[in-house]
């Protein structure tokens, strides 16, 4: 019994060594890698082939050595054993760093990395934090330090603050990128295309807008290309909301090598991704992108329709592809296809719709009285007044409701 | 009407007249001791109180410098190389002398168990026999270390320069503190990090001054000889330095001293290509210990002055 119970506390004792110094081994090692991998920023020049291959580690490394990189950003830190006398030296580490950071979208960094962008910083890590920056996601901070550099005199970094802003989901700064690109000199409309190649779906907006003014066709013909690329792979990836966006966004691209590979997303788990993808076919051209929306719009389903709504409104806003389709379906037999192609017609502004809409005003079903209440009041023509006004006295009382509410549209002009 | 009505409105106002600086957004309890070891020196030059003056300061330690009106630590000298000197010093100036002076506290730099300070002392000193008074004014710069949860003086630099001050001329006087600071290059040179820590005392501080004149944007960088030597461990491993020196200001007085130096430093990499080349002035404040100089505080990479003026450079 005795020798037994020592065994076992041997045993016990034994695995417990192994896990702890198993655990200690593996931190260190990881931590050690981190801080090799430094010494190597530290070492080369941003930029050359040493210290890009210490950046591809660190990416690789990822979020275990998160912790020892963001210490790397905060200047007060450089004391003690961390000191580093040299400031070429601190220069080549913060921009690794908050390269690496951008790379693993440390959101965590975003303090830190928003106080790099500065002019108190040189232009190596000022550009790594602003291309870092438009990776961590958006935070209110994040958003207003990098307005304060849209004022910045270097347009590199008037340029990089606008990207980043893009990639934030922030438009309002695209007019810098279009400058960058349409008036600006070679280097620095390569640097705003190259950007933008980088920028992944956010870009692709901007691009379309820039390819469409004509300049710089060729250079940017290749950019679209190589974002269309990179969002068709996007749409196998594991993060629906990934694929939702890539599927939205390729439908801007106006290229057909995306119809294949948008249809397969028809099957898609995820709700969204199916209709953003059959919005994107619409407005490729494709008719199997349609069918799957004007099925949707009919199905008994309330999501599915409220999705199909949704899609086809904005399908119309941006390419009025479905107008006439939707003008047919108020002349339809099903009461969701009548209510809700009235419904869209109204929210996308389609004003030819006035007439066939002021014909709908006595159909049978209320759903289809009030929504064609609600799409002559966003519509807002004065000739629909007396409708409406009739609509007023109607026996539902939803159906009358929107009726005075859309007279109060008209009358607000 | 109670105690706390009748106090409050006191209390209330004596918060208002508290000035801003004692207060300030950078305040920590570390600062907080600081500035109270510096209100008993001020406090007791006021009253003429040597004991608690005597109270703020190392009784280990303690060196007081003259900058002789200039940033550039080639213009200082040393003024009293022991407390007792100081001592005495202090105990002939208050007996004729009294101040009139307030503190202004400028700048506070912490980190660990070391800081310095920057003080502006304004005011008037009062002649005890007549009552004559002198407008008064004087930039500080003081040394500190905690011992026992409590921040002491161990050195003062008195007549401190103006940030936007030139140079000053050095003086080369001590040979021995030349070869001590040649040595010290050497070390590096070979990259012995026991040959470096060798020359330094245990409580050295090393001061990166990042090429300013305006202490503000001075950080110490180590607070004592094993830090160093930690940092050294690594560090040589990855960095080979090479160090040329010229020694352009050494002075002594007793067992301390005072010396700049000008290094170019060219640093290259185990893990990498670049090559690093630096010229950087320093100011080292030494003392003799068992016979040999070693640096007590210095100032890396202090403003580069322009050493056409008044540089008397030594190799």
């Amino acid at each position: 019994m005795t020798r037994s119970l020592v065994g076992t506390r041997s045993l016990v004792g034994a695995v417990s060594c192994f896990v702890v110094g198993a655990f200690a081994l593996g931190c260190s090692t990881t931590e050690e890698q981190v801080r090799e991998q430094i010494e190597v920023l530290a070492a080369n020049d941003v930029g050359a082939e040493r210290w890009k291959a210490a950046v591809d580690d660190l990416t690789a490394i990822g979020r275990p050595g998160a912790r020892q990189l963001v210490a790397l950003l905060n200047p007060a830190l450089y004391r003690g054993a961390t000191y580093r006398e040299f400031r070429d030296e601190i220069e080549r580490t913060t921009a690794g760093a908050a390269t690496v950071l951008g790379n693993i979208r440390h959101k965590a960094a975003s303090a830190s990395m928003k106080d790099r962008i500065s002019a108190a910083y040189r232009s190596a890590e000022r550009f790594a934090a602003l291309r870092a920056l438009g990776e961590l996601g958006f935070n209110d901070a994040a958003v207003t330090a990098l307005r304060t550099q849209l004022a910045d005199k270097d347009p590199a970094v008037r340029l990089l603050a606008a990207v980043a802003l893009v990639k934030l989901g922030e438009d309002t700064a695209r007019d810098t990128i279009i400058s960058a690109v349409v008036t600006g000199d070679e280097d620095l409309a390569e640097m705003a295309i190259s950007e933008l190649e980088r920028a992944n779906f956010r870009a692709v907006p901007t691009l379309v807008e820039l390819q469409a003014r004509g300049d710089r066709g060729g250079r940017l013909a290749r950019a679209l290309n190589h974002v269309r690329d990179q969002l068709i792979t996007q749409l196998g990836d594991d993060d629906p909301e990934i694929r939702r966006s890539s599927a939205a966004a390729l439908g801007a691209v106006d290229d057909p090598t995306a119809i294949e590979p948008l249809l397969v997303l028809l099957e898609d788990p995820s709700n969204l991704v199916r209709f953003y993808s059959a919005s994107s076919l619409v407005r490729l051209g494709d008719e199997r992108g349609t069918a799957f929306l004007f099925q949707a719009l009919a199905d008994d389903d309330p999501i599915l329709r409220l999705n199909a709504i949704k899609s086809l409104i904005r399908v119309q806003r941006l390419s009025g592809g479905v107008e006439a389709r939707l003008l047919t379906c108020l002349t339809d037999d099903s009461t969701g296809l009548r209510s809700g192609a009235a419904q869209i017609l109204g929210q996308a502004l389609v004003y030819s719709a006035l007439e066939p809409l002021l014909s709908l005003v006595d159909d049978d079903e209320a759903e289809v009285r009030w929504n064609t209440a609600i799409a002559l009041g966003h519509l807002g023509d004065p000739t629909s007044r007396e409708a409406l006004q009739r609509l007023t006295e109607d026996r539902d009382e939803t159906v009358a409701y929107y009726a005075h509410w859309a007279l109060r549209k008209l009358s607000a002009g | 009407m109670n105690l706390l009505h009748r106090t409050l409105p006191v209390a209330l106002t004596l918060i208002l007249l508290v000035p801003a600086d004692r207060a300030g957004a950078g305040e920590t309890a570390e600062t907080i001791l600081i500035r109270q070891a510096l209100e008993k020196d001020r406090s007791g030059r006021r009253r003429g109180d040597t004991e608690l003056v005597l109270s703020a300061y190392d009784e280990d330690r303690f060196v007081a410098y003259d900058a002789g009106g200039s940033i550039d630590g080639r213009g200082w000298t040393v003024l009293h190389d022991s407390r007792d000197g100081m001592i005495r010093a202090l105990e002939t100036d208050l007996a004729v002398r009294r101040y009139d002076i307030r503190r202004a506290v400028i700048f506070v730099n912490v980190w660990k168990d070391k800081a310095f300070v920057t003080t502006v002392d304004s005011g008037a000193v009062i002649d005890s026999a007549t009552g004559t008074r002198l407008p008064f004014a004087q930039n500080l710069l003081w040394t500190f270390r905690k011992l026992d949860d409590e921040w002491l003086v161990t050195g003062v630099i008195v007549a401190l320069g103006d940030t936007t001050d030139g140079p000053a001329s050095g003086r080369v006087e001590a040979d021995d503190v030349v070869k001590a600071l040649q040595e010290h290059a050497a070390q590096w040179n070979s990259g012995s990090r026991s040959g470096i820590t060798g020359g330094l005392t245990e409580e050295t501080v090393a001061v990166d001054a990042y090429f300013s004149s305006n202490p503000a944007k001075w950080v110490i960088v180590f607070a004592d000889r094993e830090e160093i030597d930690e940092w050294l461990e690594d560090r040589l491993e990855t960095v080979d330095y090479s160090l040329e020196r010229s020694v352009l200001h050494a002075v002594v007085q007793g067992d301390e001293a005072v010396a700049v130096t000008r290094d170019r430093v060219t640093a290259t990499y185990a893990s990498g290509d670049v090559r690093v080349t630096e010229d950087r002035l320093s100011t080292w404040l030494l003392t003799r210990s068992g016979g040999s100089w070693q640096v007590d505080w210095v100032w890396w990479k202090t403003k580069p002055f322009d050493l056409a003026h008044g540089a008397t450079a030594q190799r």
